[in-house]
């Protein structure tokens, strides 16, 4: 769980294209509108999301960067 | 109209280059639901680059070019991660290999394979890909069509839209879920068709030059895991191998051990991660490159080539002016220092791979 009681991804140390695959994966498992949490340390990690969350119709809450490390927060899309 | 034109869906093996995206936007435009999948080998350029994270590298440049494919087209993109499988093809591909490490047919059968079962998993109803008839010369010839289409087991359900006017008519056009006359006829490898078809159909965004995001097409690459094969077993080979392939210099030592030298400090880094299947090469004093040396069932390779090995590192680092050089070696179970005189450049290109 992250600190604002979202469930949470840390895939930091996965390799390209591991990231997307793991988060198609739990968003899968997820209810329509429910919120993930996922931390990455992968180098184009926000490209793909954004693009990954556009073809999807997922949302992208939010995207930081602090270092080299990529925090959002994805909204599954409602039907 | 017939009633399955509403209900049709497609699934479209998409890498994000021209071709691909163009087979796609012509598929949607007639109205077919479509998903994109997108198969990770492990050998991608790309995703390799990604792996290394040089600090200089631009984000943009490495973005998964499928995902943005789909993006821009409001598809949803499946990456699936076949390298472990993939693994198999590789050892023993039954249709060959190309002109480098490039075992194209089979890499088809095999994908196609995956894209048919992932269309029976999300109820599709045929496989679509933006292959062009002449492209390619191991893959994209009549004759390796036909196998292909009959190895992969999709037969007719299988369209490849930048050329259906040269191939004989799918299942899809057959019952009318595809409009032929609106699918293209192009042949060959002169790209002006597709690049004249992208600006009609708007598709502005993709990756250039086109294709060579393979590593086993590349000859360099191939050169490295041929001379692997030299001291395994093709069925030996594993994945940390083939990977290792991808990094560093790569040298053939005396009394035939193998060395990797990093290039640069992310690679060194990346070495740094199999130090525990390797002799790791470090000078003590002098900043410069981390190096392997391959292990031969657990042990340590002879003397003479531990100390060539060291000398070559030598060279890569601050201390190539110096008479004598400290290295640091430690294996598992096994930690000693050598001192040696930096390697000349006429003794490491006696020993490069090239």
């Amino acid at each position: 769980m992250s600190r604002a009681g979202n469930p949470s991804l840390d895939t930091r140390g996965e390799l390209c294209p591991q990231p997307i695959i793991e988060l198609a994966r739990r968003v899968r498992t997820m209810a329509e509108g429910a919120v993930l949490e996922v931390v990455s340390d992968d180098l184009a990690f926000p490209l793909d999301l954004r693009a990954w969350c556009a073809g999807t119709g997922n949302e992208v809450l939010d995207l930081r960067t602090e270092g080299r490390i990529h925090r959002a927060f994805v909204r599954r899309r409602k039907r | 109209m017939p009633q399955e034109v509403s209900r049709a869906k497609a699934v479209a093996m998409l890498s994000g280059g021209l071709d691909s995206s163009l087979a796609l936007a012509l598929v949607l435009r007639q109205g077919i639901e479509v998903i994109g999948v997108n198969f990770s080998t492990g050998f991608c350029m790309t995703d390799h680059q990604r792996m290394i994270g040089r600090k200089d590298a631009r984000p943009e440049k490495l973005r998964n070019e499928a995902l943005r494919a789909g993006a821009d087209l409001q598809v949803p993109v499946e990456i699936i991660d076949i390298s472990t499988e993939y693994m198999e093809v590789l050892r023993r591909p039954r249709f060959g290999f190309g002109k480098n490490l490039n075992p194209c047919v089979d890499c088809r059968i095999f994908m196609l394979q995956k894209a048919r079962e992932f269309m029976a998993e999300v109820g599709a109803d045929f496989v679509f890909t933006g292959e062009v008839l002449g492209q390619r010369p191991k893959s994209q010839h009549r004759r390796a069509m036909r196998i292909i289409d009959a190895e992969c087991g999709l037969g007719d359900r299988l369209v490849r839209p930048l050329s259906a006017k040269l191939l004989a008519p799918t299942w899809p056009e057959k019952v009318g879920i595809l409009d032929r006359d609106q699918l293209k006829g192009f042949h060959g490898r002169d790209r002006n068709p597709q690049i004249e078809l992208a600006e009609q159909l708007g598709v502005v965004d993709y990756p250039q030059p086109a294709g060579g995001c393979c590593y086993l097409t590349d000859a360099n690459y191939a050169r490295r895991v041929f001379d692997l094969l030299r001291d395994h077993d093709r069925t030996e080979v594993e994945q940390e191998d083939l990977l290792l392939c991808k990094v560093g210099r790569h040298f053939r030592l005396p009394r035939g051990g193998r060395l990797i030298v990093g290039r640069f400090e992310e690679e060194n880094l990346f070495l740094d991660r199999f130090r525990s299947r390797h002799a790791r090469l470090v000078a003590t004093a002098h900043k410069g490159a981390t190096a392997l040396v391959s292990l031969r069932d657990g042990e340590l390779p002879e003397a003479e080539d531990l100390e060539v090995a060291a000398s070559v590192l030598a060279r890569y680092g601050k201390g190539r002016g110096e008479a004598r050089v400290v290295v640091e070696l430690s294996a598992p179970d096994h930690e000693t220092e050598i001192a040696v005189q930096p390697a000349t450049p006429e003794a490491c290109e006696a020993w490069i791979l090239r």
